[in-house]
């Protein structure tokens, strides 16, 4: 039995299906991220949850019980919102017991269970200031314990990480492991931004448009990314068009201009891939996965191969020369003028090359994703890109 | 409009290089026209000859001894509060009122009730209290005091509602979600988390209507009748018919009581706030 | 329609459970997951208010109706009805309930001596709107652009609004009757006296005296939503001061300008108690002549014609205003 159960959650506003038929589970203790672009509806799913709008269609169900059509006080849930919402009449203890003033906890409980809290999120001795006399990181953490006080079965968040700088940021988000973990709590956290998402979730609902592209892993959505919005959006890719001249249970043979290649239908990717013979197809693969040598280097006789890469067995091959080079502290990324496929960019550990060297591209066939490009059912789509 | 023209334009340089002095007399100046007569009013309480001699021979607290033993002043201030203090509370609880439905509602007649609550404002005060004499008097027969107190109602609303309804809006409706995702119904949030907050806002507009209404003439002068006269339509007819150094005694009273109402309702909310209305 | 404004209200507005109250002593009273109807299973004040504040939850047109009514009522019946009943009384000879007759409206507009008191009084309001409005926004560009202390200057020009009106004239009867203040000051420097009560010259400085910290309000207000880089950029493109503010700072406040225009415009046009205390025999305003229907002619239907007559002016120019642009009705700024 999963804690929170959601099915067929659709919320209109007028004409507008700002979600549509979205179904999900979370179990106990988890740590869920609803990752989407602004406008793809995560916020409204959240607040759906948490009792904010009533779904147009659909259940959640917190423990087993359906909740819609309670009212937010009476969910057993409870919200880190994105602008925090710290009472500013009220002093950071007074903001921690207030739900627990509302659920009648006697006062002494309550300051003890508000200091508890405190210490929780290493805020001791600031019971008594006023929100406002706090950083940005401790009115999160502020914010953060008053959801947590109440020990509700599920804390909501709604990118109230969005607001600090990268680094405070990628601090406050190894505390909300850390907090998660010792106060066993199921968290439920909205976000656009993959960087954080990638680092704190367990899984992770991938939302667009309304619509759940992807549930998952980590892992799982970004070496076996659903869709080409999935591969673009939780890490970079680069995609190469294609279009597919073979189909069987074992692989696709995709043409990208010249050649063609056979890419193999495995576990981690396009075992599912939904394509047909003559559909217009994009190939992606992660610019960590492309390996760049030097044209001029040892391997040189490689350029001629690349010219007819389906022997590689199985990689994709061209040439291109260097167009721009930035450091990411262990790895270059660098943009490559392709011969063939336009621009690339690959992410290199060990080599070192300058703008306007001629190199090698390559990436093994294995390492790439298939995915049908939208409307390509007609087959005269325009070659751009 | 090339460069040159512009560095040999006599008076855009004289402009650019005095502005800031230029901006410093205009302030300087119209502060002292605002804020002499003020000065003189209060000096002139203390002269000993009275309106009709400056300088004063002498200074003297002889008028705030004959204005504290003169009843009829006196019994105008009590009459003014006996009609400033209830319409300062209606006027309270109906601004608040527009200023949650406006804030929080929509409904048809929203903009006419907006449109309603500042046409008080606009529609010129003589025009407005010949109306009321008419339908008061006139057509519904109202006692004085009832008229005079609606009438004083009229004439703080929108003044209230300009003062109250801003710190609604720029009340976070964020908190009363939080407070409900804590756990409290709409009255625990209205009590505990809306109130406190917009509190500062509410008090500021009714010490602005009291002091307005404290101050408030032409209304009053239209729809009440002969009884007692409120102290503005008391100094009236002293200056209209028998000017005494007294009036000087009672307009530093006045300013007094005007100046510590607007201060604490100015500490209470954000001057420039109330401005950027 | 009445529907909430935001979105909360919505899902909050359909729900019917009720099912905590905190009650007096701070201890909750449950009512369990039972529907609590009307609040009839908690107790005291505060359960009470909790069962109203749910019945009206599921009813969102009569919360609506409960709160703003009262206040439109008020409106509607004390303060709109009087001015149409007004316009009713107008049409009247002689008394309230008199016959039915257009005179007052012929006696008015075919009297010389009216109409040159209506054009006096225009000429006076457009003086005075225009002093105020050349001083008010001096005074306001001056407090925003160059000093510091804004909040406490913008504190010092409005205060004096906050006092009696009356007082105000009265402070102005102290220093400009003959041997008052002003004339004892210029003889002290051995100039002629001025004796400026009773004349022109005092109705406009008095008019000027009341309005300036109304009208500064909207300069104010428009100019500190000025973004200030606006006017760095037009320097850097190479306008002078002069031509700057002819060209961006003027033009960007003009909503603010219409609106000070206004508010000092039409109580001027209605006013009597300045002309009355500080102009003289020649300096008649309408308002005056409205106040001598009630106080001394006692011809109610006569002064409500008049009323009417002010009443068309001052809509004219408000449509105008609003033509021109002023934000005077964009009370709320919020959607709707």
């Amino acid at each position: 039995m999963s804690l929170l159960r959601v099915r067929g959650l659709t919320k209109e506003f007028g004409d507008l299906v700002a979600v549509d038929d979205v179904g999900f589970d979370i179990e106990d203790g988890e740590f869920v991220s609803i990752l989407g672009p602004s406008g793809s509806g995560k916020s409204t799913v959240l607040r759906m949850v948490a009792g904010f709008e009533e779904p147009t269609d659909g259940e959640i169900a917190l423990d087993d019980v359906e909740i819609v059509g309670s009212p937010p006080f009476e969910r057993d849930v409870n919200m880190v919102f994105q602008d925090l919402a710290l009472f500013p009449h009220l002093t950071v203890a007074e903001n921690i017991g207030y739900g627990l003033k509302q659920s009648g906890v006697p006062a002494d409980e309550r300051r003890e269970r508000t200091e508890r809290m405190l210490e929780m999120v290493r805020l001791e001795g600031y019971g008594d200031r006023s929100p406002a006399e706090l950083s940005g990181g401790e009115q999160q953490r502020v914010a953060l314990a008053r959801a947590l006080v109440n020990e509700p079965a599920l804390v909501l968040f709604d990118e109230p990480l969005s607001s600090l700088d990268r680094k405070l940021r990628q601090h406050m988000q190894s505390e909300l492991q850390r907090i998660q973990i010792e106060t066993d709590t199921t968290f439920l956290y909205v976000t656009h931004d993959q960087e954080v998402a990638l680092a704190v979730s367990d899984r992770l609902v991938v939302l667009d448009d309304g619509e759940i592209q992807q549930v998952g892993t980590v892992e799982e959505l970004y070496e076996a990314p659903a869709s080409r919005f999935v591969a673009d959006f939780i890490g970079d890719v680069n995609a190469v068009e294609g279009r597919v001249t073979a189909v069987d249970d074992a692989e696709i043979v995709v043409d990208t201009g010249d050649d063609e290649v056979a890419v193999p239908r495995t576990a981690a990717g396009n075992a599912a891939a939904d394509v047909a013979v003559d559909d217009a197809v994009d190939v992606c693969v992660r610019p960590f996965q492309v390996r760049v040598e030097s044209a001029g280097s040892a391997g040189a006789s490689d350029s001629d191969d690349a010219s007819n890469p389906a022997d590689a067995d199985g990689a994709f091959a061209t040439t291109g020369v260097v167009r721009s080079r930035s450091y990411q502290g262990s790895d270059s990324l660098y943009g490559i003028e392709t011969d063939r496929w336009g621009r690339l960019s690959a992410e290199v550990r060990s080599a070192s090359f300058d703008v306007d060297d001629r190199v090698t591209v390559a990436w093994d066939a294995a390492d790439v994703h298939v995915y049908r490009r939208d409307g390509s059912e007609s087959p005269d789509t325009d070659g751009g890109t | 409009m090339s460069a040159i023209d512009r560095v040999t334009d006599p008076f855009e340089r004289f402009t650019q290089a005095h502005a800031s002095r230029m901006a410093s007399l205009v302030v300087v100046t119209v502060l002292a026209f605002l804020w002499l007569p003020i000065g003189v009013l209060v000096f002139m309480s203390f002269a000993d000859g009275g309106v009709l001699s400056f300088p004063p021979d002498e200074l003297t607290l002889r008028w705030y001894r004959v204005f504290l033993s003169n009843d009829a002043a006196l019994d105008a201030i009590v009459t003014t509060l006996t009609i400033s203090v209830p319409a300062t509370g209606i006027t309270v609880a109906l601004s608040t009122m527009i200023a949650y439905a406006v804030d929080r509602y929509v409904f048809p007649g929203r903009n006419w009730l907006q449109l309603l609550s500042t046409l008080p404002i606009i529609v010129p005060l003589v025009v407005t209290g010949v109306a009321m004499v008419l339908f008061f008097n006139g057509t519904l027969g109202l006692p004085d005091y009832v008229s005079v107190v609606i009438a004083h109602v009229i004439r703080t609303i929108p003044f209230a509602t300009l003062v109250i309804l801003p710190t609604f809006m720029s009340f976070d409706r964020g908190l009363e979600e939080a407070s409900k995702d804590l756990g409290a119904d709409e009255f625990e949030t209205f009590r505990q988390v809306t109130l406190p907050n917009v509190f500062p806002g509410v008090v500021a507009g009714g010490l602005l209507a009291f002091t307005l209404s404290f101050n408030e003439f032409v209304y009053t002068y239209f729809v009440k009748g002969s009884g007692d006269p409120t102290l503005p339509v008391y100094i009236w007819n002293q200056i209209r018919y028998n000017v005494t150094p007294e009036v000087n005694v009672i307009s530093v009273v006045f300013l007094g009581v005007a100046v510590s109402m607007v201060l604490a309702a100015v500490s209470l909310t954000r001057v420039d706030l109330i401005a950027r209305r | 329609m009445p529907e909430p404004s935001r979105s909360d209200d919505g899902g909050a507005a359909e729900s019917v459970d009720e099912g905590t109250a905190e009650s007096v002593d701070g201890r909750t009273t449950e009512s369990g997951g039972e529907l609590a109807t009307d609040g009839g299973s908690v107790s005291g004040v505060d359960g009470r208010v909790s069962g109203l504040t749910t019945y009206l939850r599921e009813r969102p047109r009569l919360r609506t109706l409960a709160i703003a009514g009262p206040p439109y009522g008020l409106l509607v019946v004390f303060f709109a009805i009087p001015l149409l009943a007004m316009l009713v009384v107008s049409f009247q000879a002689d008394q309230i309930g008199g016959a039915w007759t257009l005179r007052n409206y012929t006696d008015f507009l075919t009297s010389d001596t009216y109409l040159t008191v209506v054009w006096r009084t225009f000429l006076i309001s457009v003086q005075v709107t225009a002093i105020v409005a050349a001083v008010g926004y001096a005074l306001a560009y001056s407090i925003v652009r160059f000093s510091r202390r804004t909040t406490l200057l913008l504190l010092l020009v409005i205060l004096p609004f906050w006092t009696s009106y009356i007082i105000r004239m009265y402070a102005w009867i102290n220093i400009l009757q003959s041997d008052g203040v002003l004339d004892s000051v210029l003889n002290l420097v051995g100039l002629p006296a001025l004796s400026l009560l009773y004349t022109d010259t005092a109705v406009l400085i008095g008019f000027t005296y009341v309005w300036l910290p109304l009208a500064v309000l909207p300069f104010y207000a428009s100019l500190t939503n000025l973004d200030g880089d606006l006017i760095e950029a037009s320097k850097d493109l190479g306008a002078g001061p002069i031509r700057t503010f002819l060209s961006v700072t003027l033009p960007m406040t003009v909503n603010g300008v219409v609106t000070g225009v206004v508010l000092v415009f039409i109580p001027t046009f209605g006013s009597f108690i300045t002309p009355r205390l500080l102009g003289g025999t020649n300096n008649v305003m309408i308002g005056m002549v409205i106040e001598n229907q009630f106080k001394s002619a006692f011809n109610w239907p006569f002064g409500a014609a008049i009323g009417m007559v002010i009443s068309v002016v001052v809509v004219a120019l408000l449509l105008l205003a609003t033509r021109l642009g002023g934000g005077l009705f964009g009370t709320g700024g919020e959607e709707s």
